[in-house]
C-alpha cells in the first residue's frame, strides 16, 4: 500500500516540471553499452568557448564552469574569494532568490569551489533540465550585477563564515603555512579572505570582467550529451567577451618552515615539490602518495600504509599523504596532526617511513598501483568530481588527459621510480607549516629534515 | 496631501540616485549601483514627467493617481502648480529637508533601504536631519540660501526601497507557490 502511494505522490509532484525532467532517458541507450567509452571525454569548442564532457549515460548530470581566476591570480589580497561567493547572485535576468528557489523546484544543487588555481560554479541536475542549467550558468558567468549591496549583506557574512571555519581547522592552517614556505608569493598567498580590504563591490566586478572570458575559462560536463551541451553553450555563453588567459608569476619553490600558534589543535604538513596535473602529470607521485597512505581503506584498522604503521602506535595521531596538482607546479605534502605530546613523538617515525620507501618491494608497489586505480576510476564514475582538473587542464594546454590514458600511466609506474623521486624529495628542502602548541612541537631540522 | 504634492512637485530629474548630491564633501567611491526603476509607464511625455521619477512606494494609490494625471497634460499642468506651492508652504524645505528625509523610517524595509544608500547619499541625509532637528530646537529657518530648492527636492531613497519591496514581494511569491 505505501509504496505505492509514495510512487503516485512523486509523479505528482513532478508534473509541474512540463520539460519532464526524466523522460529524455528513455530515449538514450541502456547503461554503459558496448559502443561508447563512457569515460572518453569530448573536446569542442562552442563559438570560442571551450566546452569538454562525458557521457556516462546516468540519469543525473554535472556542469561546471572552471575559470582561472584563483588565489594565486588575484590583483588584491581575498579578491577571488570573494567572487567565488558572489557566484548565483542577482544577475540581470533574475534575482539571487529567484535562482536559489527555481534550482530548488528542478531538484538541482548549485556549488562553487574555490582553489589556489581556479574558481568553479557548479551544478548538479537531472539529465534533461540540461538546457536550464547551461543558461543558468551562462547568466551567472555573463551577466551578474555585483550589487553594493549583496556585497555587504550576503557575501561579506559568508565570507567572514568560511574563514572562521577553515582557520579553526589545525590541518588547514598548516597547510597554508607550508605553501607559504614553499611558494612566498603567487601560490604561497591566503587562499581565502583573510585579509580583506582595499576592494568592494566594484573592484570585484572589474575582476570578473578581466577573467570571465573565453580564454580563460572552460565549461566541463559530465553525463551529458556532448552535442547538446556544445549547442547550448554557443548559444548562453556567447556573450563572453574575447579575451586571453591571466597569467600569475611563474612559481618558485623555496622551501622553509613557517610556525604559528593555535589554541584550536595541532598540526604539522611537511611539504615537498611534487607533481603538476595535465599532461606534465608525473604518475610517481600520485602512486607514492598510496604508498604512504595514512588513510586506511580498511575500518578499524589503521592500514597496511607505510604512514599507517609510522602512527599506529601514537594514540589520536592521524598522518596523510597527499599531491596537490598546479598547472605549472605541484607540492607534494604529509599532513599529521594530534594531541601536541603524541604529536612530537610520531613525527621523528613520520619522516623516517617517508625514508624507508627504499626498502619497498614490488608487492607494496602493486597494492598501491590497486588502490590508486580504485580511486581514480570511483572518482571518473562519479559525475561531480576531477571537474576542476579537467577544466584546469583544458584551459592550461587545451588537452584533456583521458582517464584510460592516466590508468595506463598509473600502471606504468615502477619501484625504482618511486624510489627515485622518494630521494630527490628528502635530499632537496622541505616545506613545513606547524601550527599549534609551539612550546612542545619540534622544528623542522629536529626531526629530520632539511629546510 | 503632503505626499501627493510632493509627488507633483518633484522636478524633472536626473537618472541616478548618485547624481543629485549636492555636497561639497569630496566625492567618495560609491560601493553600489542605483537600482533601476521602471515601475512607471512608457507613455508619459518627457517634459511633464521624467521616466526615472520615482514612486513613493508606499503609497499604491498615489502612484495610480500620478499615472492618471500625468497621463493627461492639461491636467497635469492644472495641478503642477497647486502642488509646487503646497510643497513650499509645508515649510519643510525652509529647514533644509528633502522630502524623503520625512518618509516613516520605522519599518523593516525602510531601515534595509538606509542601510543601502551610497555612503556620501546616507552623509547628507544625516546632515539634513540633524539641522533641521537644530531649527527645531532653536524654533527658526535656515537663511534663504540654505534653503533646499525644488530641484533639489528628489526621490534619492524611494529606488532603494522599492528594490527592498521587489525582493520581499518575490519572497513572498516563492513563499505562497504550490505546485500544480
Amino acid at each position: 500500500m505505501l509504496p505505492v502511494r509514495n510512487a503516485v505522490a512523486r509523479g505528482a509532484s513532478r508534473q509541474w516540471l512540463k520539460s519532464s525532467s526524466l523522460s529524455p532517458i528513455r530515449h538514450t541507450r541502456a547503461f554503459a553499452s558496448a559502443t561508447t567509452a563512457p569515460f572518453t571525454y569530448e573536446v569542442s569548442d562552442a563559438t570560442g568557448t571551450k566546452v569538454v564532457s562525458k557521457d556516462t549515460g546516468s540519469p543525473t548530470a554535472s556542469l561546471a564552469v572552471v575559470i582561472k581566476a584563483g588565489s594565486r591570480y588575484q590583483p588584491l589580497p581575498g579578491i577571488s574569494h570573494a567572487l567565488e561567493h558572489f557566484a548565483f547572485k542577482s544577475t540581470s535576468k533574475r534575482t539571487a532568490l529567484f535562482i536559489t528557489r527555481e534550482v530548488e523546484l528542478m531538484g538541482g544543487v548549485l556549488e562553487t569551489s574555490l582553489s589556489r588555481e581556479n574558481i568553479v560554479y557548479k551544478a548538479r541536475f537531472l539529465r534533461g533540465d540540461l538546457p536550464y542549467f547551461v543558461e543558468l550558468l551562462g547568466d551567472a558567468v555573463t551577466k551578474t550585477k555585483f550589487h553594493g549591496y549583496e556585497y555587504t549583506e550576503r557575501v561579506i557574512p559568508a565570507l567572514d563564515h568560511e574563514v572562521q571555519v577553515h582557520y579553526s581547522d589545525p590541518s588547514f592552517v598548516a597547510l597554508e603555512a607550508a605553501h607559504a614556505s614553499a611558494y612566498h608569493h603567487g601560490l604561497g598567498l591566503d587562499k581565502l579572505s583573510v585579509v580583506r580590504k582595499s576592494f568592494g563591490a566594484h573592484e570585484i566586478a572589474d575582476f570578473a570582467a578581466k577573467t570571465f572570458n573565453k580564454g580563460n575559462l572552460s565549461l566541463v560536463g559530465s553525463g551529458v550529451s556532448h552535442s547538446e551541451v556544445t549547442k547550448y553553450a554557443g548559444e548562453f555563453f556567447g556573450d563572453l567577451g574575447t579575451g586571453s588567459q591571466v597569467t600569475g608569476s611563474a612559481p618558485t619553490y623555496y622551501g622553509g618552515e613557517t610556525r604559528s600558534w593555535s589554541k584550536t589543535g595541532n598540526a604539522v604538513v611537511i611539504a615537498f615539490p611534487g607533481s603538476a596535473g595535465g599532461p606534465a602529470f608525473k604518475p610517481e607521485f600520485n602512486i607514492l602518495s598510496y604508498l604512504l597512505g595514512g588513510e586506511s581503506t580498511i575500518k578499524w584498522s589503521p592500514g597496511n600504509s607505510l604512514l599507517g604503521k609510522a602512527v599506529q602506535n601514537h594514540a589520536g595521531v592521524s598522518a596523510v599523504a597527499r599531491n596537490i596538482a598546479y598547472s605549472d607546479t605541484g607540492l607534494f605534502y604529509i599532513s599529521v596532526s594530534g594531541p601536541a605530546t603524541n604529536l612530537k613523538a610520531a613525527l621523528p617515525d613520520v619522516v623516517a617511513a617517508v625514508k624507508n620507501v627504499s626498502s619497498l618491494t614490488a608487492e607494496d608497489l602493486k597494492r598501491a598501483i590497486q588502490n590508486a586505480k580504485f580511486d581514480f576510476y570511483s572518482a571518473a564514475e562519479e559525475n561531480a568530481l576531477s571537474m576542476e582538473s579537467i577544466g584546469q587542464s583544458i584551459i592550461a594546454t587545451g588537452k584533456v588527459p583521458q582517464v584510460q590514458e592516466s590508468i595506463k600511466a598509473l600502471e606504468g609506474v615502477t619501484l625504482d621510480s618511486v624510489k627515485k623521486a622518494t630521494s630527490t624529495l628528502l635530499a632537496g628542502k622541505a616545506a613545513v607549516g606547524t601550527v599549534g602548541d609551539l612550546h612542545i612541537l619540534p622544528y623542522a631540522c629536529d626531526i629530520g629534515l632539511n629546510v | 496631501m503632503l505626499l501627493i504634492s510632493a509627488y507633483f512637485s518633484a522636478p524633472t530629474i536626473k537618472t541616478s540616485p548618485e547624481d543629485h548630491s549636492t555636497s561639497t564633501l569630496p566625492p567618495i567611491r560609491e560601493i553600489s549601483r542605483p537600482p533601476t526603476c521602471n515601475c512607471l509607464p512608457r507613455n508619459i511625455r518627457p517634459h511633464s514627467s521624467p521616466q526615472s521619477v520615482v514612486t513613493m512606494s508606499s503609497s499604491k494609490a498615489v502612484k495610480m493617481m500620478y499615472n492618471y494625471v500625468t497621463a493627461r497634460p492639461r491636467l497635469f499642468n492644472f495641478i503642477k502648480p497647486i502642488a509646487d506651492r503646497y510643497c513650499d508652504l509645508a515649510g519643510y524645505r525652509k529647514v533644509g529637508l528633502m522630502y524623503e528625509d520625512m518618509l516613516r523610517e520605522e519599518t523593516h524595509t525602510v531601515q534595509l533601504a538606509l542601510k543601502r544608500l551610497p555612503p556620501r547619499l546616507a552623509y547628507d541625509r544625516a546632515f539634513r536631519i540633524r539641522r533641521a532637528l537644530q531649527c527645531s530646537i532653536t524654533h527658526s529657518l535656515l537663511p534663504k540660501e540654505d534653503w533646499i530648492k525644488p530641484e533639489e527636492d528628489v526621490p534619492y531613497l524611494s529606488p532603494y526601497i522599492e528594490e527592498v519591496e521587489k525582493e520581499e514581494a518575490e519572497r513572498k511569491m516563492f513563499d505562497a507557490m504550490t505546485r500544480k
